[in-house]
């Protein structure tokens, strides 16, 4: 039976690749970004599959409850929160930028419980029963042995809680929540001097996705599926 | 004797910060988001007391009172001004902005306190920041329900105490986050298994052995260090 994913911020990076991958293996494919209409590179990859394109910006719950209707009593097997932003450039001690602070909190750490909540039933329908979410390793508090990047890494800290707390929340309804970290890539937001494609990482991602088990559930993966620190 | 500023000093854990400092002759400097409600502080009668209007989530009256404070050595910042909801924050039951408020004040208004007063406290003798922070914020431990805005903000609130750590080792101020037990207060109702009076002497003793040593760690009101 045809599986279907459904991914937030299609429109390139990660989640243009994840996309891509998933059409290619014949999954149903629901991708989901800002604009559908400017989005031409997600268009070409989702030309002839199965697949379905949403407007949602991540932070609108407008959007968020307008998804949830279009896909009222639909499987959804795998939801990957993948959308997210970096914080711009004004993150390092004496000269933080609050406002920049507080959409990077509502997009990268709040947006993933909300497209959950909408879409639980969703997920309750499917087979896989897969809550993924792009993390960071520089949302690893341990890891973290510099004063930069305040921004960016406290709200993948907190996502990560968000991921422990929905984990604990939802067991016994076998859903099972993830953190990854999908390396370092290529993308707008990891620039040129990465050292994964996106190709690579989506490809990698996909296989510890595939993967990961009930158990796992609540944990903080490296995109090959190795445990990470919190 | 040192300096000590205290936010959200006016009840729960930062007053008995502010009483129990009272009493070992510091000058406290005890923050209150409404000056209505120092009653309690003012009846310490520690001539050494300064009350000031601080909510900590309106950044000016964070600047007014950095600005009363120049040039003040601050030995010890305790940024404690919290909140929670409860069972309001257990899953689909609050709003984002309720979320918000929790980032704003359990996070964004302990670095923008940092920020504002880093020069006070790097003049100081003791040169210390310690962030209230919580075992609901812990990664390593066995949970209950989720609250999901307060656990959340918590755990960014320990991103941003190990990120300053290191970020202030070159001025020689030392950051920690504690996690006051569970303490009686109006903020944790009537179940808690601690007094203000236990959890606030044990956390002084702790305070008065850190240094750059112990620096970026979470520890607990009797000195156990917690994982993230």
């Amino acid at each position: 039976m045809t599986k279907t994913v459904l991914i937030t911020g299609a429109n390139r990076g990660i989640g243009l690749e994840f996309a891509r991958q998933y059409a290619n293996e014949q999954w149903q494919v629901h991708a989901c970004c800002r604009q559908p209409e400017a989005a031409t590179e997600l268009q070409q990859a989702l030309s002839g599959k199965t697949a379905h394109m949403h407007r949602l910006d991540v932070t609108r719950q407008a959007d968020i409850d307008d998804l949830r209707a279009e896909l009222d009593g639909h499987a959804i097997d795998i939801l990957i929160n993948n959308a997210g932003i970096i914080g711009g450039e004004k993150q390092s001690f004496g000269n933080i930028d609050y406002e920049a602070w507080e959409q990077t909190m509502r997009t990268n750490s709040i947006a993933p419980y909300r497209i959950f909540e909408a879409l639980q039933s969703n997920l309750a329908l499917g087979s896989e029963k897969k809550v993924v979410n792009i993390s960071s390793r520089m949302g690893s508090i341990e890891e973290y042995d510099s004063g930069d990047n305040f921004i960016y890494r406290s709200s993948k800290t907190a996502l990560n809680m968000v991921v422990v707390n929905l984990a604990y929340e939802f067991h016994k309804s076998a859903l099972c929540f993830l953190a990854f970290h999908p390396g370092w890539v290529q993308t707008d937001m990891g620039g040129a001097a990465a050292t994964l494609t996106p190709f690579a990482s989506a490809a990698a991602l996909r296989q510890s996705i595939a993967k990961a088990t009930l158990a796992q559930s609540g944990s903080f993966l490296n995109f090959d599926g190795t445990p990470l620190p919190w | 004797m040192p300096t000590v500023l205290i936010t959200g000093a006016s009840r729960g854990i930062g007053f008995e910060f502010a009483r129990q400092y009272s009493a070992a002759s510091w000058v406290v400097h005890a923050g209150v988001r409404d000056l209505g409600s120092a009653d309690a502080l003012m009846a310490l009668k520690n001539p050494d007391l300064t009350v000031h209007k601080l909510d900590v989530i309106r950044h000016h009256e964070i600047v007014q009172v950095a600005i009363a404070l120049a040039g003040t050595p601050i030995d010890l910042l305790i940024n404690n001004a919290g909140m929670w909801l409860g069972s309001e924050e257990a899953f689909g039951q609050f709003s984002d902005d309720q979320w918000m408020e929790q980032f704003r004040l359990h996070v964004f208004a302990t670095m923008a306190m940092c920020e504002a007063l880093v020069d006070n406290l790097a003049m100081s003798e003791h040169k210390l920041i310690v962030n209230i922070s919580s075992g609901n914020g812990c990664f390593g431990i066995e949970r209950g329900t989720g609250l999901f805005p307060y656990d959340s903000s918590k755990a960014a609130l320990n991103t941003v105490t190990k990120g300053l750590s290191c970020e202030l080792k070159a001025r020689g101020i030392t950051v920690v986050s504690f996690t006051p037990g569970f303490v009686a207060t109006d903020m944790s109702g009537p179940n808690a298994d601690l007094t203000p009076e236990q959890s606030i002497a044990g956390m002084r003793d702790v305070i008065s052995g850190l240094d750059l040593n112990k620096t970026g760690r979470f520890i607990r009101y009797n000195g156990v260090e917690l994982p993230w």
